[in-house]
């Protein structure tokens, strides 16, 4: 009985051993691999954000983020504005290749938290020129368009005032019948 | 009655299945109902642990939305998500081809052991927050199969772990690699 416990725990282990190595390996081909030791769910925001946050009154109006927030009917609104056509307000999507070409608010720039370094030149060169960034995602409990707003403010320094979340996503965007562009298959 | 058909009595003759059992008896015995058990319990989580790993970064949000392993540090949540598919893979492909299929039924178990309270968790939890009947909840729990109705998944898992169970304690290695393994080391006693 003993014998046999032992053995099915090196097979196991046997197992679990290959299952890590083959594991890492794929994960490093991937291209959607994962990064082990970079945490992708950080949302302690700095002490500059965490200032700014409490000067523009955020708490107060929702608890859940510390960014400038804007609604439905403000994104529609700067969406038709002429001077969202010349660049001054920037829609950036920072959900992941297939939702963003299923269908995204048109002129939207693809930010994949989770691949950052492929998409985060050309939003920095874009939100450099913008005086408004719109960041959104799917909406609801999706929290990527949140990780995306700390990572441009934190990291990349772009002003706190410019970064705007429209935490309603794509899907307030589509509930009040806003065109979305898709890519052609 | 079924015993007495020809394809029946056919088949219990080809593998020498003693007629004085029942037919579930004799099955048992002859490692047909193991075969089943492995080679269900195999093919889907070959396919579940598969299905993961084509997107290791939504399967990752999926582990994350369960809130039941630490987010710090992160090579702790990071690693189990790039792993867990494997395991499933590589445990599923070992029940199914019937080599270490113990401990790999064994380790199949205990994740079903872990993910199945955690998916009811995560039911009770939805069903709290929204009021609906625990009945009618649907979710994407992360075991690859997209959206899923909760009770009947919770069901399919239950049945999973019994077939887990069935495999370890089960000494029918019939068309296994372990039979091979076997068959060729000892020599046949004339």
């Amino acid at each position: 009985m003993m014998k046999r416990a032992a053995k099915i725990t090196m097979e196991s282990m046997v197992l679990l051993l290959m299952a890590a190595v083959l594991g890492f390996g794929a994960n490093g081909l991937h291209k959607r691999g994962i990064d082990p030791t970079r945490n992708y769910f950080d949302k302690v925001v700095s002490t500059e954000i965490a200032q700014k946050a409490a000067a523009n009154m955020v708490k107060e109006k929702h608890a859940q983020h510390p960014y400038q927030e804007v609604d439905v009917e403000e994104v529609i609104r700067l969406f038709h504005d002429p001077e969202s056509i010349s660049g001054a307000v920037v829609f950036v999507d920072a959900r992941a290749d297939g939702p963003f070409s299923e269908g995204r608010i048109p002129g939207a720039l693809q930010c994949d938290h989770y691949q950052l370094d492929s998409y985060i030149e050309s939003v920095l060169e874009a939100a450099g020129a913008a005086e408004k960034v719109i960041v959104y995602c799917n909406g609801g409990q999706c929290e990527d368009s949140q990780f995306v707003c700390r990572e441009l403010i934190d990291v990349f320094d772009v002003p706190y005032e410019k970064v705007f979340l429209f935490a309603g996503g794509i899907t307030d965007w589509v509930a009040r019948e806003q065109r979305v562009e898709k890519d052609e298959r | 009655m079924m015993t007495s058909s020809p394809m029946i009595v056919g088949l219990e003759e080809r593998l020498r299945l003693p007629r004085e059992r029942s037919l579930a008896g004799r099955m048992l015995d002859s490692g047909l109902l193991a075969l089943a058990a492995r080679v269900i319990l195999g093919v889907l989580f070959v396919w579940m642990g598969y299905k993961k790993s084509l997107d290791p970064v939504a399967f990752l949000k999926q582990v994350r939305m369960y809130h039941m392993l630490p987010e710090s540090p992160a090579y702790y949540i990071n690693s189990i998500a790039i792993v867990l598919p494997y395991v499933e893979i590589v445990c599923g492909a070992a029940v199914l081809l019937g080599l270490f299929r113990r401990g790999g039924a064994v380790v199949c178990g205990a994740m079903l052991a872990m993910f199945t309270p955690a998916i009811l968790l995560r039911t009770l939890g939805i069903q709290a927050e929204t009021g609906s009947s625990f009945f009618s909840i649907r979710f994407d729990c992360g075991c690859g199969a997209g959206e899923v109705t909760a009770w009947i998944k919770l069901l399919e898992n239950t049945g999973l772990f019994l077939l887990s169970a069935f495999v370890v304690f089960s000494r029918a290695r019939l068309l296994s690699l372990e039979e091979l393994w076997r068959a060729r080391e000892k020599p046949l006693i004339e």
